[in-house]
């Protein structure tokens, strides 16, 4: 029995623009489980964006309830942005900083003690690599570095949930599989990841459920494994080719 | 940890990371400060009176030349932030941190206070240095400087702020310098006291009183200059607080709709 970890309930986000109302998100409810990573996919305009920016306390929903726990997520907003991580699609390092420097400062706003933030650094830079270039500033860094430097600085203070925007877009193949590792070991680590990706093969290998967003809604929400086997497909993109022919029902 | 107290520690945290970034520019900024207020000073100590402008004038130009600076940076911070929203927007990490987002943006306010103020510090030694005799500090008092220099900074944060939230593009900033800028810096007291305006246009000189840098220009003479001639420094001290509130409000609301933030 899987254990929900965030609720969330009817959620809209509605954006208006002089006389037209854009729904971004339609009423959206899921169950996202502890220790799961779950692929959000979807066309451009499906909204995975707007869902993780939502879920990562940037935005405000124009209605409906995000829980954790039980509790809103509004409630003690602060208090729910130390239990996650966040990682945007543009690397938004301080490039006047080394990286060891950004993940020091990004320990101390997480209230993180000195001598914690040092080992927790040190342990970091290990993991995930990034020893040849801690003492860089991160516009020397390759994409594939800064997004490991992102994905890195988003978990500093060990949260309970990450949400990756598509951390992997316009990487190249390589440097994409390395940061699957990295994404695979948040999961080994009992961390919750969310994925938003427009990689089919990505969230294939690596999502233990997959959610496809069109248009604001959810179309569908299962194993990757269900999904071939109800579609009768072998792989992922072609029941996502196949679903965004069909009509939504 | 009581809330008040983690939020306070995150503050303190954000302000040290600018402190950081500040120290490696802040040598360009003196170089920067140096040069802009050692042309004005120069000008108006050395060759302006050749024309027949007095050397007091000088003194009084000199004196205005502190907050000139301070607001001049205006330019640059809002440039910076601009350039941050279309590009790689740290502020949105700012903004996912364990820490109201009101005080993410009074932390901007506060950051640009201090990148603008501090080398803007450097300006009166200079005005001592190439004015030398004919500047006086016999009625400087050093309690109503500061208060009226920190205020007046953290003023300048504040509008600074305002002026980036009614920027949409970079495109624009050049427009708001010329238009809306230059415009309050020329008749908020830069080249002349309010009461030399009330002398010849009193309507315009009660027009003025919206200007919202009369009032530090006006503080800052009465602190170093002493009062008479000038508005009452209670006044100045009052009025910057009401147009730092104003604006820091209207700032932080415009671009919490801009933003969109929680």
């Amino acid at each position: 029995m899987h254990k929900p970890l965030i609720k969330i309930k009817n959620l809209k986000k509605y954006f208006y623009d002089k006389n037209k109302t854009v729904k971004a998100l339609d009423g959206i409810s899921l169950d996202i489980h502890e220790s799961e990573i779950l692929g959000l996919l979807g066309v451009n305009g499906a909204g995975k964006t707007t869902l993780s920016s939502i879920l990562a306390t940037l935005h405000p929903p124009t209605d409906g309830e995000v829980l954790f726990g039980d509790q809103s997520i509004y409630k003690d907003i602060n208090s729910f942005r130390k239990k996650i991580g966040f990682c945007p699609q543009k690397p938004n390092l301080i490039n006047h900083s080394t990286v060891k420097q950004n993940l020091i400062f990004a320990g101390r706003y997480f209230g993180l003690e000195e001598s914690e933030i040092k080992t927790r650094v040190d342990e970091l830079v290990e993991q995930f690599d990034l020893s040849k270039y801690a003492d860089s500033k991160p516009f020397v860094l390759s994409g594939g570095y800064k997004q490991r430097v992102l994905l890195t600085r988003s978990i500093i203070h060990k949260p309970k949930l990450v949400i990756l925007d598509e951390p992997t877009v316009g990487l190249d193949p390589h440097i994409r599989h390395q940061l699957w590792e990295n994404i695979r070991d948040l999961k080994s680590q009992g961390i919750t990841v969310i994925l938003t990706t427009h990689y089919l093969d990505e969230a294939e290998t690596l999502s233990d459920r997959i959610c496809i967003l069109d248009k604001g809604k959810i179309r569908l929400i299962d194993t990757p494994e269900n999904l071939k086997s109800v579609y009768q497909k072998s792989k992922l993109e072609d029941v996502f080719i196949q679903l965004m022919k069909e009509e939504p029902k | 940890m009581t809330k008040s107290n983690s939020y306070l520690k995150v503050f303190w945290e954000l302000l040290k990371t600018d402190f950081y970034v500040y120290r490696q520019s802040m040598v360009d900024w003196v170089i920067n400060t140096i040069i802009w207020a050692s042309c004005t000073i120069i000008s108006f100590a050395y060759i302006f009176p050749i024309a027949g402008m007095t050397k007091d004038f000088a003194v009084f130009v000199a004196v205005g030349t502190v907050i000139s600076c301070i607001y001049w940076d205006i330019w640059s911070t809002s440039y910076t932030f601009i350039a941050d929203l279309e590009g790689e927007r740290t502020i949105d990490y700012s903004l996912t941190l364990p820490l109201p987002n009101y005080l993410v943006l009074t932390k901007y306010i506060v950051s640009y206070a201090i990148k603008g103020g501090l080398p803007a510090l450097i300006t009166l030694p200079l005005a001592k240095l190439f004015l030398w005799n004919s500047m006086s500090f016999h009625n400087f008092s050093i309690l109503k400087f500061t208060i009226i220099f920190l205020l007046s900074a953290i003023f300048m944060g504040s509008f600074s702020l305002f002026i980036t939230s009614r920027i949409s593009r970079m495109t624009q900033i050049e427009n708001i310098g010329l238009r809306f800028l230059f415009p309050i810096w020329f008749f908020g007291g830069s080249n002349y006291s309010w009461k030399m305006i009330e002398g010849v246009a009193p309507t315009m000189a009660k027009i003025n009183l919206i200007n919202p840098l009369i009032y530090p220009m006006e503080g800052i003479r009465v602190a170093v200059l002493g009062q008479p001639g000038y508005i009452n420094f209670f006044v100045c001290v009052l009025m910057t607080i009401f147009f730092t509130i104003l604006f820091g409000f209207m700032g932080i609301n415009k671009l919490k709709n801009r933003l969109d933030f929680v």
